[in-house]
């Protein structure tokens, strides 16, 4: 019979929109617009309707998610400490070559300080290969979870300035909580070892 | 997506917490299932059987003549997947069938990538009951590797057919030359032999079963 293959396609639709429906009453409660409900349509067992309303809902990303990167800054006195001391590693081992560093100089006697006094990312540049995060021998560059950063202006919003680029490490903390316990213990360790070290000697 | 995390040696990080059930449970029941739906939706689908039965027919002396590759080849009859004819890595541990189909037009083209995902989801399902536990990345992580001078060609079973990468070293640590054999692109110059004789509105039906990746057409 003519027209039995697109009947029995329709007939897939409609089993969706009858699933959703049945799923929404035994849901019970609103399963839309909060965490819940996105997770609750990630499973593998889920029913009828499965997207995400992308402005209203967002996927959850995952911890390893990388997106331009960030510099990381401790809160000591009030004072925004960054953890970068300038050694330029990571505009180093950049492929795309998007980061630069200037190093900051003693006011009275113009030596090098340990500490950047500009720092930029091209991010149109960038292509999230999360290197400089990776060979950061302070943990001071670390990738960001925040992908929304479509701009007019170019030069004025895709160049973050060091002022953009610090975030503080209870944020880092709350993005990539594994990563920061695994960096938190290896830094524990390590001040052990070395208080061990100046005992002995 | 998984952009830099093959490594030299590895990869660069343990997988998370949890995935392994994860995917476990996508194999075995999510993506199964998700498959014979569309099959039930699509297959039958009497617009899809009248667009696409006997539409752009590529034989199998085109196929091989064009240097077709992947479902575009094996849809024409010809069994040829690098998997199955030079495996590389673990596939000549996996039990898979190399899917094919005969009649060369725009719904067998169709067809076989049903039977690919099939395929697919078979090997997901070996794969995931043996990943071996042990170390992530056998050798200390660099960002530069020193190459010797020399040349060499890689290739792998791309979802669209033979991915090849030629690379040329000249000693330093960037390649001299680079080459990227691209299935789209070789799969496309058999556009013109399967448009002939065809109505203008079928270009499109034909052009998409194909399944061309446009960042691989531009060389």
């Amino acid at each position: 019979m003519k027209g039995q293959g697109i009947l029995k396609g329709l007939g897939v639709t409609l089993k969706h929109i009858i699933d959703t429906y049945t799923e929404d009453i035994k849901a019970g409660k609103d399963r839309y617009y909060n965490e819940d409900g996105v997770r609750q349509r990630m499973t593998t067992d889920t029913k009828g309707i499965f997207t995400v309303n992308y402005p209203e809902e967002r996927l959850p990303v995952a911890e390893a998610f990388r997106y331009v990167p960030f510099l990381v800054y401790e809160e000591e006195d009030g004072q925004k400490v960054p953890r970068c001391t300038a050694c330029g590693i990571c505009s180093k081992v950049c492929p795309s070559q998007c980061i630069w560093i200037t190093r900051a100089e003693d006011p009275e006697t113009g030596k090098p300080q340990k500490t950047p006094a500009e720092f930029s990312i091209d991010i149109d540049l960038c292509m999230n290969c999360g290197y400089c995060a990776e060979y950061c021998p302070f943990d001071a560059i670390k990738m960001d979870h925040d992908y929304e950063l479509a701009s007019y202006d170019r030069m004025e919003n895709n160049i973050h300035h060091i002022d953009r680029l610090l975030k503080p490490a209870s944020y880092y903390a709350r993005i990539r909580p594994i990563n920061f316990a695994l960096e938190q213990q290896a830094k524990a360790e390590e001040e052990a070892r070395k208080a061990e070290r100046r005992k002995t000697h | 997506m998984m952009c830099n995390y093959f490594r030299f040696g590895g990869v660069v990080r343990d997988l998370p917490e949890g995935l392994e059930e994860h995917i476990r449970k996508l194999v075995y029941e999510r993506l199964p299932r998700q498959v014979d739906e569309m099959d039930r939706y699509l297959v039958e689908n009497e617009i899809v059987v009248s667009r696409g039965r006997g539409v752009g027919v590529l034989t199998p002396e085109q196929a091989i003549a064009y240097s077709a590759v992947g479902p575009v080849l094996r849809a024409s009859g010809v069994p040829y997947d690098i998997r199955r004819a030079d495996p590389y890595g673990i596939y000549d541990r996996f039990d898979f069938d190399v899917a094919v189909r005969y009649h060369g037009d725009v719904y067998d083209r169709f067809l076989i990538r049903y039977d690919e995902i099939r395929q697919s989801i078979r090997i997901l399902q070996q794969a995931i009951a043996g990943i071996p536990k042990g170390e992530i990345l056998a050798n200390k992580p660099a960002y530069r590797y020193k190459m010797p001078k020399g040349e060499a060609y890689g290739r792998v079973e791309g979802p669209k057919g033979e991915l090849g990468f030629y690379v040329v070293s000249d000693g330093s640590d960037n390649p001299w030359r680079y080459h990227v054999r691209a299935p789209s692109f070789i799969n496309l110059t058999g556009l013109r032999e399967m448009c002939l004789g065809e109505k203008v509105a079928d270009l499109v039906a034909i052009l998409g079963s194909i399944d061309i990746v446009l960042g691989e057409v531009d060389r």
